[in-house]
């Protein structure tokens, strides 16, 4: 699991490249913490680069989101593939987080 | 969705078995392993990564629950294809599954939260195994504990 970021104004961006599973998970939920002790609570999370998730993963992300949240701060999903898409769906997630093509179109939403 | 009966005892077409150490690093390489297989019989990507999920969910469990994420032990995996179905099996020698567990796994339990603070972090993994598959069964034999996951091949 690889993390690029960049900003959007008062945004964090995360672009995450891999595997999203139960042993890669603590990398994302670090870094999403990490920002959120520094207040940094808008956060994009564009996995257009990531194949595959799972049910461990998908708890971080609840974990993350429900932790941002408490700060007023957010947690937008953007550019899913298909394929993770379907897991989102799958497992109802898609009604817990706002997901968006684009950055632009995530970024426009907090 | 429920168990289905099939058939059984003729020969599978294709066979294969994956052994590796009970490290979560090992799950994603037996995930891809599966996913390609899958696209080969062919199931659509999507399916294909439904299944992926699906054994990679039940090697974690193995992993976290059954062997209490000591890296030492072994999780196997074993596909064993049919004209009309797909077997899986993810086989452990540690504690076994509370059949109650697997029992009471429904994904329609996350179907009405109400707010993130009801979201569940856990929990879904079995939920998604039963959806999924067409038959889910665990059986405990010998120290050896066996979820069988059976997927219908469409004609």
């Amino acid at each position: 699991m690889e993390i690029v970021e960049e900003k959007i104004n008062d945004i964090d961006v995360l672009i995450l490249k891999g595997r999203l599973e139960a042993s890669t998970a603590k990398i994302v939920r670090d870094r999403i913490n990490a920002l959120a002790k520094q207040n940094r609570v808008k956060i994009i999370l564009n996995m257009g680069a990531v194949d595959f998730i799972d049910s461990s993963a998908l708890g971080s992300l609840v974990s993350c989101l429900r932790s941002v949240n408490k700060s007023d701060g957010d947690i937008k999903i953007v550019s899913l593939q298909d394929r993770v898409r379907a897991i989102f769906e799958l497992t109802r997630l898609h009604r817990i987080f706002q997901i968006f093509d684009d950055n632009v179109a995530a970024s426009n939403s907090f | 969705m429920g168990n289905k009966t099939f058939d059984k005892e003729e020969n599978p077409i294709k066979k294969i078995r994956f052994i590796v150490d009970s490290d979560l690093k090992n799950t994603g390489l037996i995930g891809m392993s599966v996913n390609k297989i899958c696209s080969q019989i062919p199931f659509s990507s999507i399916e294909s990564c439904r299944i992926e999920l699906c054994v990679v969910e039940a090697v974690n469990n193995s992993i976290i629950h059954a062997y209490n994420g000591d890296k030492r032990r072994k999780v196997e995996v074993g596909l064993s294809l049919f004209k009309d179905r797909l077997i899986l099996d993810v086989i452990d020698t540690g504690s076994p599954l509370d059949p109650d567990r697997l029992k009471k796994a429904n994904l329609a339990m996350f179907d009405n939260l109400a707010d993130i603070d009801s979201v569940p972090e856990n929990g879904r993994g079995l939920a998604v195994i039963k959806d999924v598959m067409d038959s889910t069964t665990y059986k405990t034999t010998g120290g050896k504990n066996r979820l069988r996951m059976i997927k219908k091949i469409a004609s």
